[in-house]
């Protein structure tokens, strides 16, 4: 980047004109609405030890905490993501929030339809709450073609996350198939037989959710991990783009606040005071130079389910079964 | 007060009009003319029942309302949403894709890709516009037509639901 551009893109952050980024952050839905945002820099996470008989444990495991790493890798933010260890109790296994209780941020497979496990005469299939009481996908809710979707809980007055859980569909179909998820770094599959090629790809899956329970929505830019279309087999997405990095940086800056604000359209120039305070000066400033350190095209290096240290040495200090 | 979200959600496609009306239960082209959140038994999650009159049924059994259950909704100081769900206002018009989960109770297939909100500039026909935010669709077509004439979209369902 030119010392031109920086010092542009300096002002742009400064004063909080901000629309040029692509990336978009997630707000609540109340009066007014507020961006999503983690009180610390980032949020632990605790993976359910069940897995998926897809792939090996470790490197489904291993998957995962590369996603997260991916996000606590970038050096204009301080972001991390500390992991407690593998829950192994089937009473666990609860996506949402449960006030006064401990909640964890919780990523598991569902293996069970609940159409298959629950009876014809419950009452969760109309008032809901089948996932949580039975342990399954429920396809009835969703539908049978839904990967993943992410559980976040926040304080709609402040928009400060409390909770995320990340659910992946590893059950069966209404027509007894289901979605194969990979670990392997190769080519997408082209035969329903292909071994040792990328299917439903973990790490780039739970790459782009975790970025939602960072508080970042979609974004328009195709080479973004948050970009809202993928095509089977992708695996790109674990790679960080330039526009997550801005995001992420300017959301979370290193060594300065955390920069909340109000949705666009609901004060003058769509920031809370807080986007425009010292967190926002100091963030635009750690994100120029993090740019300046980089090069221009999707410089983040990516991290392989085999290759990551601080992954590797998580899991061998976890008590993961 | 807290909200709660389901952020995000990723699904297969293809997410055509053909497709959903195959895959779909019931299609039903109506108006919401109430809502009720809450919590699912157990906790955790809120629930919101979104109850429709229909205007037309274009595949499955008429009925004089049709009760829809969909995750997330508001109940007292506490809110959760679905990002990727179909979310519902009060008396609007829409055309849903559904699948049955109980006797007259219905879930949205393929999540917001299975709802088109109608609604007609002034002077205009009726048009069917539905919302991706929230959703990461592999295997969509990126020609799948998200905002079309409410007459057309009606032909393509019971076109294809005659086929």
């Amino acid at each position: 980047m030119s010392r031109g551009k920086a010092s542009r893109a300096a002002l742009a952050l400064l004063f909080c004109a901000l629309p040029a980024h692509a990336w978009k952050r997630t707000y609540t839905n109340g009066t007014p609405p507020m961006c999503l945002w983690w009180l610390s820099r980032g949020h632990s996470f605790q993976i359910d030890a069940q897995g998926t008989p897809d792939a090996p444990t470790a490197d489904s495991y291993n998957a995962i905490r590369n996603s997260f790493q991916t996000w606590a890798a970038v050096s204009c933010s301080d972001l991390s993501f500390p992991e407690e260890s593998p829950s192994t109790s089937p009473q666990a296994r609860l996506v949402g929030y449960f006030q006064g209780a401990a909640n964890h941020n919780l990523v598991l497979w569902r293996s069970n339809a609940c159409r298959d496990v629950v009876p014809a005469n419950d009452p969760c299939l109309t008032q809901g709450g089948c996932s949580n009481k039975y342990d399954c996908w429920d396809s009835g809710l969703h539908g049978d073609s839904v990967i993943a979707t992410t559980t976040t809980t926040a304080r709609s007055r402040t928009g400060e996350i409390l909770d995320t859980d990340i659910e992946l569909n590893d059950a069966p179909s209404s027509t007894g198939s289901k979605f194969t998820f990979t670990t392997v770094d190769g080519p997408p599959c082209t035969t329903p037989l292909e071994t040792g090629c990328v299917r439903i790809d973990v790490q780039n899956t739970v790459t782009h959710e975790a970025g939602h329970s960072l508080g970042l929505d979609h974004s328009p830019d195709p080479n973004a991990t948050m970009y809202d279309s993928a095509p089977s087999g992708q695996t790109s997405k674990r790679i960080l783009g330039t526009d997550d990095i801005t995001g992420i940086c300017t959301i979370y800056p290193r060594g300065a606040a955390t920069v909340t604000c109000l949705a666009p359209g609901s004060s003058g120039c769509g920031c809370s005071q807080g986007q425009n305070g010292p967190g926002a000066a100091l963030g635009a400033l750690a994100l120029l130079l993090h740019i300046r350190r980089r090069s221009r095209n999707r410089p983040q290096l990516p991290i392989k389910s085999s290759t990551n240290p601080a992954a590797a040495s998580r899991f061998q200090s976890g008590s993961e079964n | 007060m807290l909200l709660a979200f389901l952020l995000a959600a990723t699904l297969v496609g293809p997410a055509d009009v053909e497709s959903l009306a195959a895959a779909a239960d019931a299609v039903v082209y109506g108006q919401v003319v109430r809502r009720s959140s809450a919590w699912a038994p157990g906790g955790g999650q809120i629930f919101t029942t979104v109850v429709l009159r229909p205007i037309e049924t274009w595949k499955g059994a008429s009925a004089g309302e049709v009760s829809i259950l969909v995750p997330g909704g508001e109940l007292g100081e506490l809110s959760q949403t679905v990002q990727g769900a179909a979310a519902f206002s009060d008396a609007e018009e829409v055309v849903v894709f559904l699948h049955r989960r109980a006797p007259g109770t219905y879930g949205v297939e393929r999540l917001a890709l299975g709802k088109f909100v109608v609604g007609a500039p002034a002077g205009s026909l009726k048009r069917a516009h539905r919302d991706r935010r929230g959703l990461t669709c592999l295997r969509c077509d990126p020609a799948e037509s998200d905002d079309l004439p409410l007459e057309e979209l009606r032909a393509r369902v019971l076109g294809s639901v005659q086929r």
